[in-house]
């Protein structure tokens, strides 16, 4: 049976993150999209999108990531993703997406990645 | 000699991609021996690709069938309009969009699109190898 999509965020150190579960379909992109928005207000410094546990995504799940990249580098905040899986590395690397994003191993090192960014004052990519 | 085992026939189409890629795992779970994890990944991939392409953008499922052949496993993806997918508009890192068939086409083998006047039928034999090419190849 296909694994539930869960989305569930939390903020870790005035870091938000986003951590997605399960098999992600396209129905899953607005939820996804939504969970994935910019912080507003400064309610946060920046937003991890933790990948550990992403049990299936295709081409939908990569669009709602672009996306948010996108947002975020507009609105010059860091966005970082943590621990993909080889299933989401693949995806990726066969799209040749992966160089767009700023990858981290580790949830704690995308936190820090995203502080460090903010205390640089300077935008990751 | 060719193994041929077939998960669905036309009375028994899925309803959505998760219940394609369910039926497509079953019957990987039932190959001959254990495949790599990154295999049926990249036929999961495929599997959801096409049939979500039609499920948006093709007017509905109308089949759906998936065949195990000797060390490649071929997919069958009908829906409701005769336009073949578009292959110009890749997605990009700065314009999201059209990356579904992009893959179809890197991680299949052959890819086949036949239509007729009603809809199309889309076939892609993806190789159950790790090396993408068919034991004894």
């Amino acid at each position: 049976m296909s694994d539930e999509p869960e989305v569930t965020t939390t903020l870790v150190e005035d870091v938000r993150v986003v951590r997605v579960s399960g098999e992600f379909d396209p129905d899953e992109a607005a939820t996804l999209t939504e969970a994935l928005a910019v912080p507003s207000g400064g309610a946060a410094l920046g937003l991890v999108v933790d990948l550990a546990h992403v049990a299936f995504a295709d081409s939908s799940f990569l669009h709602a990531l672009i996306d948010a990249r996108l947002r975020h580098r507009d609105a010059r905040v860091p966005l970082v993703l943590a621990a993909p899986g080889p299933l989401v590395v693949r995806l990726l690397e066969l799209t040749d997406t992966a160089r767009v994003f700023t990858i981290t191993p580790t949830v704690e090192a995308a936190v820090e990645a995203v502080r460090g960014a903010r205390a640089d004052g300077r935008s990751l990519r | 000699m060719t193994t041929q085992r077939t998960v669905t026939d036309r009375d028994h189409r899925p309803a959505t991609a998760g219940a394609a890629r369910d039926q497509v795992r079953r019957l990987l779970g039932g190959a001959a021996s254990p495949l790599p994890a990154a295999v049926v990944n990249d036929v999961l991939l495929v599997t959801s690709e096409l049939v979500t392409n039609a499920l948006r953008h093709g007017g509905g499922l109308t089949a759906f069938g998936a065949v195990l052949g000797d060390g490649t496993i071929t997919l069958s993806v009908s829906d409701r309009t005769s336009t073949p997918p578009r292959t110009d508009t890749a997605g990009t890192v700065t314009t999201p969009g059209g990356f579904g068939w992009p893959l179809v086409r890197r991680l299949s083998r052959t890819v086949a699109v036949r239509t007729t006047p009603t809809g199309k039928t889309i076939e892609a034999v993806v190789s159950l190898s790790p090396l993408g090419q068919a034991p004894g190849a």
